[in-house]
């Protein structure tokens, strides 16, 4: 049996009166996870997230999602897009908009709830959108995109506005939903946050989408908490470790194959781990080798 | 049907349309308390109108006296008898006024019919005196004023009355009309056509929404909103003219002319406009829906309507009404006078022209190429 792409796109052109702004892009997701789109400003992210989501036509091509075309509505069932927040209507609560959405999906009515604390944002579900902040609406966004438990989501710069906070739980919500089995398909700018979540990076320059050998560009890095900061630092760099302080904790650049032994001679050595976290680098070299460095 | 609530949700919570609700209610009361004011206004006017006459029959009547006392009694028998009869109508005339002075509508239509029916007499005696109304005026009246007796009702000024069944005519004449069924659709309409330019079109887009559900869920919702207005509209004329107007005991048998001179009673014109309304309200919606979908501008769509408003108003207002073409009932009042009750030639395009609007907006739906 053939396996069904999650997403599939064949030469998918989109021309706004002279610019090509989509340029022959093809392309096969068939592995859940996640998955960043990322380019310059105006180089045609959200216009191909459109155009894949059927909210505006290609030139030509052709878009299947999950097996179906793009254009078979009942699709939508499974897929969610996560727009900009002109999308909802300032005059209606985050509730009637929740709402909307359940019965469009034929959710129960406690989904709204559910969904809503999940996100964080039960305090202000009545209240008129028009009274929201950006990062408001980024949750009420994402609370609608999310209500229908989809298989596959598109996310159009959904961590824009928010704050350090908000930014952690979008995190968390992503790896959550990744582990549940829905492919995330993202825009965004900011790149440590793409990499905080996602080693899958697809570059969109001149309307082509192009492929990176990102793995020769990532850092790994492991940032350790120790009952003896100084006794440790000391250690790691004589066992030849390339080490930084940061935020009275020691990062420590390290592939993901060493990170037993380097745990291991640390324990060792008396030295207890307090706190210790992966850090995965290298989105923004790949960006500037790409696009080039901005003066 | 949810999807509905959510578009009505849309509609309440954008302000206009309430808006639009409490001002017609607003001007219903406003031009009631007008027609108030005026009743004596109509009253004086109505004895203006009879004295004038009087003042003519008896310049006549002095001018021909002093004819006949110039050529002597018996030489002049036309003269003699053209004097007997203005002196009959000028009484006739004094008789009418104080009937009006006194409020005594029935005595006035008796004696109204007398007056013009002397004067007719009067006018066919010396074709060179024409009396202030014309023969054929004069004949309408006398056909009202029967028609008026024969229903034990008094005659009302169709401008200003506050007899219920007159004054909710006013509000048909006045309210369902060029002017009105456009403020109507664009307060109603313009949420729906304003998604493609706040780009909130994209919300349902993005959704497992069918085109036709998409295109009916928002005609049904307008659609209804429209009625309601309308149905608000006459509530509020039938409760502000019952409660404070003259209490007759049948104000809906009370006549009006058709456009073939023929009588149709209030509470059978009400029927037909309300009746018409309906189907003019379910066309325009459709036509509104279908223009939003295929423009997708909010000032290009209400400028297409405006424009096609204006058109079909001075094609009505030159005569031209067929009342089986629904677009008629843009000017409800002389559509419902025109008509010889409900047409269903009329009813059978309605639902054909508010069909294909809908299936070229369901088309229209499909294409979802907008602004950048």
């Amino acid at each position: 049996m053939t396996k069904i792409a999650i997403l599939e796109l064949q030469h998918v052109n989109k021309k706004y009166k002279t610019a090509q702004v989509i340029d022959d892009v093809s392309l096969v997701i068939d592995e859940p996870g996640i998955w960043a789109l990322v380019g310059p400003n105006g180089v045609g992210k959200t216009t191909l997230l459109n155009g894949i989501c059927n909210i505006i036509p290609f030139n030509s091509g052709k878009v299947e999602l999950l097996g179906q075309p793009n254009d078979n509505y009942t699709v939508f069932k499974h897929v969610s897009f996560l727009q900009d927040n002109t999308v909802l209507f300032h005059y209606l609560s985050g509730y009637d908009h929740l709402k909307y959405v359940c019965d469009v999906h034929g959710l129960p009515k406690k989904r709204i709830k559910e969904v809503a604390a999940y996100v964080g944002m039960t305090g202000y579900l009545e209240k008129k959108v028009g009274d929201y902040s950006l990062g408001m609406k980024q949750h009420l966004l994402l609370a609608i995109s999310i209500v229908n438990q989809p298989k596959l989501l598109f996310m159009d710069e959904p961590l824009t506005g928010l704050d350090p906070s908000s930014a952690i739980l979008v995190r968390k919500i992503l790896l959550d939903l990744e582990k549940q089995g829905t492919t995330i398909i993202l825009s965004s700018h900011n790149l440590a946050e793409i990499d905080r979540v996602t080693n899958q990076i697809l570059f969109l320059k001149n309307g082509k989408i192009i492929e990176v050998d990102r793995e020769n560009h990532m850092e790994t890095h492991y940032i350790f908490k120790l009952s003896d900061k100084l006794s440790g630092k000391q250690l790691l760099m004589a066992s030849g470790y390339s080490i930084q302080e940061e935020n009275g904790a020691i990062k420590v650049t390290i592939n993901e194959s060493g990170i037993d032994k380097c745990i291991k001679s640390i324990q060792d050595n008396g030295i207890s781990i307090l706190d210790i976290q992966k850090e995965v680098t290298g989105s923004e070299k790949l960006y500037e080798e790409t696009f080039g460095k901005r003066e | 049907m949810k999807s509905i609530q959510y578009e009505w949700k849309k509609l309440w919570k954008s302000k206009a349309y309430i808006a639009l609700i409490v001002i017609t209610m607003l001007i219903i009361a406003g031009l009631f308390y007008r027609n108030v004011v005026y009743q004596d206004i109509v009253k004086s006017e109505k004895i203006e109108t009879v004295q004038s006459q009087s003042t003519w029959i008896v310049s006549y009547l002095s001018r021909d006296r002093e004819l006949l006392k110039e050529t002597g009694e018996g030489s002049n028998p036309d003269l003699e008898e053209s004097i007997a009869l203005g002196s009959q109508l000028n009484g006739k005339l004094q008789d009418l006024l104080a009937a009006i002075q006194e409020d005594e509508h029935i005595t006035a239509l008796h004696v109204e019919n007398d007056v013009y029916a002397l004067a007719m007499q009067y006018q066919t005696m010396s074709d060179n005196k024409s009396y202030p109304i014309s023969k054929v005026e004069m004949e309408d009246e006398i056909t009202l004023n029967n028609e008026l007796l024969k229903k034990k009702l008094p005659k009302e000024d169709l401008g200003a009355s506050i007899q219920p069944a007159v004054f909710m005519k006013q509000v048909v004449q006045y309210l369902f009309n060029t002017f009105g069924f456009f403020i109507v659709i664009v307060v109603i309409g313009t949420p729906i056509v304003r998604e493609f330019d706040d780009n909130t079109i994209k919300l349902t887009y993005g959704l497992p929404v069918s085109p036709v559900r998409m295109i009916m869920t928002k005609w049904i919702s307008i659609t209804l909103s429209g009625i309601c207005w309308f149905v608000i509209a006459l509530l509020s004329a039938y409760a502000i003219s019952t409660i404070f107007g003259t209490e007759e005991t049948n104000p809906y048998d009370y006549p009006f002319f058709t456009e073939k001179m023929a009588f149709i009673t209030a509470g059978d014109y009400l029927q037909q406009s309300i009746i018409l309304g309906i189907f003019y309200l379910l066309l325009l919606m459709s036509l509104f829906v279908f223009l939003s979908f295929l423009i997708k501008n909010t000032l290009v769509v209400h400028i297409t309507l405006l424009i096609l408003f204006v058109c079909n108003y001075i094609v009505i207002r030159s005569g031209i009404i067929f009342p089986f073409l629904p677009w008629v009932y843009q000017e409800l009042d002389a559509a419902t006078l025109q008509s010889n009750g409900i047409s269903w030639t009329g009813f059978l395009l309605m639902i054909v022209f508010t069909g294909v609007l809908l299936l070229l907006a369901i088309r229209a739906s499909k294409r979802r190429e907008y602004r950048r």
